[in-house]
């Protein structure tokens, strides 16, 4: 009955929206930074029609987008520059919109380990989360030249990014330790240290008024208000199950925020400080973008669970990985205006005016991915990768001929063993097992873990279906510590799914 | 003379109205496809209810009801929402995690409560391989702060059957 309501929808969908809305109408362009795939993606909105695609990296995080610092709730975008960092290379990706094409890549420091990243208002300074790391830093956006904060506490994961209207402060969550780090700009220090007004704070967003920093509390169930002037959390508003990110409309009047087990979005009037309205979503939203006019919502469903399941594609001819998908939903009446399958893992789908890109190298549009399509991730270079049925088999580093063998079974939300120790010299061969027989307090039967090894071999990511062990074989060429983390989003602890690979 | 009937006099008093049941029927079973899509899978508050402490503290050292927020999310899944050891994943690993309520274990020594508090937040901050035991277990240090892993210790102490006693 649910495929019959499905073909009604899609038949819907095909018939009367699509020719309605045409590419060549869309008044906006979404930009993404995708995870997985080491895209940027821009989208005509609202068709969802893919208009270009740039590879720009492994496993990319952000977009900020120039004249806006944080999407439209922070300025109107200007169209000339994107920039988003990649988590498992330690690199911000700077576009140039207008041509279409990587403009530069600038460094962080090594295993930084970033997750998000914000710009000031006059666009000279990045400021970056390093999750991994447990690091903050200021980038020149002109020089690349950085600054780092390395935070007092161990462990810390700077999760999100957010700069104060004002551009004075930079707002970060620290995920692990629950609190929000004030940070100047000028100086570059760590100005206040605010507990977060629960566990988990994952996303952080300001209103446009500059009055409020509107935190996201993962495992509290809640959206925080911190008052920008006293510097203290003055409300906490219970929303929906284990909420990940929010967005704020143009007029600072509506916040909405996505609750990734509970598969809604949650609607908070920011006056009034409480939930007004609920939007059921399909499935397990986490990012999400509003239309600068505010007639849109935008929602990144991290899995397509009985959605779009034939643009599958195969993994080592073993597993699948379903594509993710796009949700816009009408702010008008709450009703799904189109829903589309896509490639990588979306993050934080911006929109500027289609008017402001000068250029910007589109093609015609097209779907963002079609029947029989191939895994959508980056060459690896220097490092060779076969896949194979998942085979049970005692987790752990063994000695092998040159080098070792190392078991390491991935399920959730943990990677066992979480510290592997090697000897630099050595030839490893990696045997990555998804073992889950399902996901943790959720339904979705494709649940795809991640992983990579950050600043590691050119690159080591791959992705990990159910019942799908994935090889890699490499020279272990550097010595040091390095994180290795879930670079999929597998469920509500996939920010602790993460390791030490420990080279002596 | 069957057919002759249902297509003949039958046709409106008794076709019809079948027809319209079954129409009916569908609709219904539509809509309620449609309205059981449109539930949170799980609420604010039935997430919350998950982490709820129910018990009492038994050391001094960390907030149990803290310890039970953090263990709900990330030590259930292997050692089960209620730490009995049979989390949805025990069934594929080997050896099987810990039972945490078993306070007198199944040889002498081996029991919850003959781990010292020290050992237990060792066993959660270094994980199995860091003890020499399994390697299933994870080394929580670098993902759960130093307080957090106090309170799932002040937690555990608070599950074991028999109580534990302070020592």
């Amino acid at each position: 009955m649910r495929k019959c309501l499905s073909c009604l929808f899609s038949f819907l969908l095909v018939g009367f929206v699509s020719p309605a809305v045409s590419q060549s109408a869309d008044p906006w362009i979404g930009y993404t930074a995708s995870g997985y795939n080491g895209k940027i993606q821009a989208f005509g909105l609202p068709s969802l029609k893919l208009l270009k695609e740039i590879p720009a990296g492994i496993d990319l995080h952000g977009p900020v987008l120039s004249g806006a610092p944080k999407g439209n709730s922070n300025g109107i975008p200007d169209g000339k520059l994107l920039y988003a960092v990649d988590k498992a290379t330690n690199k911000v990706v700077v576009v140039d919109l207008a041509a279409g094409k990587i403009s530069k890549k600038m460094d962080l420091p090594d295993k930084f380990g970033p997750n998000s990243l914000a710009l000031t208002p006059d666009g000279k300074a990045l400021c970056v989360a390093g999750e991994l790391s447990g690091q903050i830093a200021k980038m020149d956006t002109a020089s690349g030249k950085v600054d780092v904060i390395k935070l007092p506490s161990k462990p810390a994961s700077p999760v999100d990014a957010a700069i104060t209207k004002d551009g004075k402060y930079c707002l970060v969550s620290d995920y692990t330790n629950s609190v929000i780090l004030v940070v100047t700009l000028n100086p570059f220090a760590v100005d206040k240290t605010i507990p977060s007004g629960g566990d988990g704070p994952h996303g952080i967003v300001i209103t446009p008024d500059n009055k409020f920093a509107l935190i996201t509390n993962k495992f509290s169930a809640n959206l925080a208000f911190l008052d920008l002037v006293g510097m203290k959390i003055v409300k906490t508003v219970k929303t929906g199950a284990v909420p990940i990110h929010t967005v704020i409309d143009s007029k600072g009047q509506f916040a909405y925020q996505s609750a990734f087990l509970g598969n809604v979005v949650k609607k908070v009037d920011i006056a009034k400080q409480q939930v007004v309205d609920t939007f059921f979503v399909n499935s397990r939203p986490g990012h999400l973008g509003i239309s600068p006019d505010d007639k849109f919502l935008v929602v990144l469903n991290k899995y397509s669970t009985g959605l779009f399941e034939e643009m599958k594609a195969s993994v080592g001819e073993v597993g699948v990985v379903n594509p993710t998908n796009i949700q816009l939903i009408d702010l008008a009446n709450g009703k799904t205006l189109t829903q589309k399958p896509v490639a990588g893992e979306p993050f934080g789908l911006i929109m500027v005016a289609a008017s402001s890109i000068k250029g910007g190298g589109f093609g015609a549009g097209q779907d963002a991915v079609s029947k029989g399509r191939k895994l959508d991730l980056p060459e690896k270079q220097g490092v060779k990768l076969t896949y194979g049925p998942a085979k049970p088999h005692k987790a752990g580093v063994f000695d092998a001929a040159g080098g070792s063998e190392v078991y390491l079974n991935a399920f959730s939300h943990q990677f066992a063993p979480n510290e592997v120790y090697l000897f630099k010299g050595d030839t490893v061969k990696l045997i990555l097992q998804n073992i889950d027989e399902k996901g943790n307090l959720i339904d979705n039967a494709d649940v795809v873990h991640g992983f990579a090894i950050n600043g590691y071999s050119d690159q080591t990511q791959v992705l990990l279906p159910r019942g799908v062990a994935a090889t890699l074989e490499f020279k272990v060429d550097k010595s040091g510590t390095f994180d290795y983390y879930c670079s999929n989003w597998c469920g509500l602890a996939h920010m602790e799914m993460r390791g030490k690979f420990i080279v002596e | 003379m069957k057919k002759n009937l249902l297509t003949g006099p039958l046709l409106f008093p008794v076709l019809f109205p079948v027809l319209f049941l079954f129409l009916g029927l569908f609709v219904i079973g539509m809509a309620g496809e449609a309205m059981a899509a449109e539930k949170e899978f799980m609420t604010a508050d039935q997430f919350i209810a998950l982490q709820e402490f129910k018990g009492a503290p038994i050391i001094k050292k960390g907030d149990p009801a803290h310890g039970r927020k953090i263990y709900a999310v990330f030590c259930t899944p292997c050692h089960g929402m209620q730490g009995d050891g049979k989390g949805q994943l025990s069934t594929l690993l080997d050896p099987k995690p810990r039972n945490h309520i078993d306070g007198k274990g199944t040889r002498p020594g081996d029991g919850m409560n003959d781990r010292t508090d020290d050992q237990l937040f060792a066993a959660i901050t270094k994980g199995g391989q860091g003890i020499k035991k399994s390697v299933n277990m994870p080394a929580w240090g670098h993902v759960i702060s130093e307080e957090n892993r106090w309170n799932i210790v002040a937690y555990m102490r608070t599950i074991a059957v028999p109580a534990y006693v302070p020592k």
